[in-house]
């Protein structure tokens, strides 16, 4: 038998159904069934020690792991997998928490809460005077602007307090809209109004960063730029206190990148979230960057909300502000 | 926190409590003055890439090869010509066209006479230049928001520009412009006729980085036939010229708050 260690991959998203599939595989193996089975896909699990596999079953190939397990397994909790022809009795059933319910429907969505974005004052009048939307000739302006920025012009940007009130306009004028409660996740997948989309069924998703000049309202061009997927994003593991995790992560694009890094002087930190179960299938909570604000919903409902920190201690934190999904505890 | 505190600790006699109200008012102002001190140092403080200090921090990002525009951009302004073996190095490994055409500005900038980073340069403003609109109309000639023209879809597979070119464009043309060159004047004129007012606004500001007043009527001609919006992106390169003609271009074509901030911006030292 040969184990997989899943390679990291950002190749393609959003990616369906991840962790639900891991999910109802490893509670099975917890309850003692031997070589469980994906009750949908037709998988088997052995661990290592597992004799087998059975008659009618060949190794899956790399990619149809990866459509399985979209994610790095640690290296302490590898699977050998295969694709059998058997019925999904013979391995001892489908998914389901300890009760024989399926795992709740977990959604965290962080967004950007503009009301929560003061702006410093003390900003010099002409980096105040380019930096607006009102119409059409400020949108051209502030577009300029950014533009200049993107280059490494700095431009009207002079003191520390100039770059802060940047930094702060731009989130404030790129901000979400507050997610609703409840929600239809696939809706609000689909409305794309988010900074990160993490959903146990649906999957990973980094959203876009809308433009804060407006600059669509004069030209009609796409008024949003698309973020930066971390290596990790759709990362499923299980940790080393016996979480099943699905981490979702990324950062603005690479043209908002190049501004943070002019205003700032330093590359841009990260965001996360992360859904954690145990190992029956109870959602167990989320871990969360410092910023934005994070919304939790289970199965549709609201159940917490994590506001964000101020952008300026976010901002701080630089390009190592990452979570590895090693440091999951 | 301190006076809820102190007023528990000292609330036995009428002295102690005067004792903890003067302790705790000395903590409030010293507080107080520690906010103000750290806002003035807020404002007095430089923002990373105005700060002279952080040029050879920025010399040494390029070294290592963790660099960004804005590091060049500083080498540039700081004329740190000890950093050309450093980006001629980075130039021949730097993969995105941002990077590459901002190393080649800034060499051009310090003064590097090889002649392939201002061909580099010229043929990516010419690129950009002679790139379609890429606005998408419907058959009433309104825009049709979200989406940009076949036209300039199919151009820019064909010249295996990123999805996001259309904000990249005017970019190209800004970096030419930026430095200063003289032999930079026939293309940035070209340039006043493109249909992308963002490129034409990118070419007026390096006409006036390069002081060619010749070119003062051809950009209040841009100005002209450009929509409102672009007129007035393109009109700000005329706050640079010290020209009549030029400053009531400035007017006509810039509301008057953002003349005055234009304006203002010039006073400060920006560059157009």
């Amino acid at each position: 038998m040969q184990a997989y260690r899943q390679a990291q991959s950002d190749s393609s998203h959003p990616r369906q159904k991840p962790l639900v599939s891991l999910l109802s595989a490893k509670q099975n193996q917890a309850a003692g069934f031997g070589p469980v089975v994906h009750p949908d896909l037709g998988i088997k699990i052995y661990d290592p020690g597992d004799p087998g596999p059975d008659e009618g079953c060949s190794e899956l190939d790399v990619n149809e792991e990866t459509q399985f397990a979209a994610g790095c397994m640690d290296s302490g909790d590898a699977f050998d997998l295969y694709s059998c022809t058997c019925d999904s009795s013979s391995g001892g059933g489908g998914g389901g928490g300890e009760d024989g319910n399926p795992p709740p429907d977990v959604t965290i969505v962080a967004w950007v809460n503009g009301s929560a974005i003061t702006l410093p004052g003390g900003a010099n009048i002409v980096l105040q005077g380019v930096l607006q939307n009102a119409n059409a000739a400020e949108i051209a302006a502030c577009a300029v602007e950014v533009s200049d920025w993107v280059t490494g012009n700095r431009g009207a940007v002079i003191t520390y307090t100039d770059q802060q009130y940047a930094s702060a306009w731009l989130l404030k004028n790129s901000a979400n809209s507050p997610p609703p409660d409840p929600i239809s996740p696939s809706a609000l997948l689909a409305g794309a109004d988010y900074r990160l989309f993490n959903d146990n069924t649906l999957g990973t998703v980094v959203g876009s960063t809308a433009d804060p000049c407006k600059t669509g309202n004069v030209t009609g061009w796409g008024i949003s730029l698309a973020g930066d997927y971390s290596r990790y994003d759709g990362n499923i593991g299980i940790s080393p206190s016996g979480q099943i995790y699905q981490v979702n992560e990324g950062q603005v694009g690479l043209a908002d990148q190049a501004v943070n890094l002019t205003l700032n002087g330093r590359s841009t930190p990260w965001i996360w979230s992360v859904i954690e179960f145990d190992i029956w299938g109870d959602f167990t909570g989320n871990l969360h960057a410092m910023f934005p604000t994070y919304s939790v919903y289970v199965d549709n409902n609201l159940v917490a909300v994590y506001p964000q920190s101020a952008a300026s201690d976010f901002i701080a934190q630089g390009g190592s502000y990452q979570l590895v999904p090693s440091q999951i505890p | 926190m301190p006076v809820g505190f102190s007023a528990r600790l000292y609330s036995s006699t009428g002295s102690t409590s005067r004792l903890a109200l003067c302790v705790t008012l000395l903590i409030g102002a010293a507080l107080l003055l520690a906010q103000q001190n750290q806002a003035q140092q807020s404002h007095s403080r430089l923002a990373y890439a105005a700060d002279p200090a952080n040029v050879p921090d920025a010399i040494a990002k390029v070294s290592s090869g963790q660099f960004g525009a804005v590091h060049l951009e500083m080498i540039a302004n700081a004329h740190a010509v000890q950093a050309i073996p450093a980006l001629e190095q980075q130039f021949n490994v730097a993969h995105d066209l941002l990077t590459t055409t901002k190393i080649a500005s800034t060499l051009v900038r310090l003064g590097d006479t090889n002649s392939s980073y201002w061909d580099f340069l010229v043929n990516q403003a010419t690129l950009a230049i002679q790139s379609p609109n890429p606005t998408l109309f419907d058959a009433d000639g309104q825009q049709v928001r979200g989406r940009t023209s076949s036209q300039f879809t199919a151009w820019a597979k064909t010249n295996k520009i990123p999805p996001d070119a259309v904000y990249l464009l005017p970019a190209l043309v800004a970096m030419l412009g930026e430095t200063g060159d003289s032999r930079a004047i026939p293309l940035l004129r070209q340039g006043l006729s493109s249909p992308n007012p963002f490129i034409q606004a990118a070419a007026a500001r390096g006409l006036a980085n390069v002081h060619d007043t010749d070119s003062i009527p051809l950009i209040i001609d841009a100005c002209r036939k450009a929509p409102d919006w672009g007129a007035a992106a393109i009109a700000r390169s005329l706050v640079y010229f010290d020209d009549p003609a030029a400053q009531s271009a400035v007017d006509t074509y810039i509301p008057a708050n953002l003349a005055k901030t234009y304006r203002a911006e010039k006073t400060m030292g920006v560059k157009p």
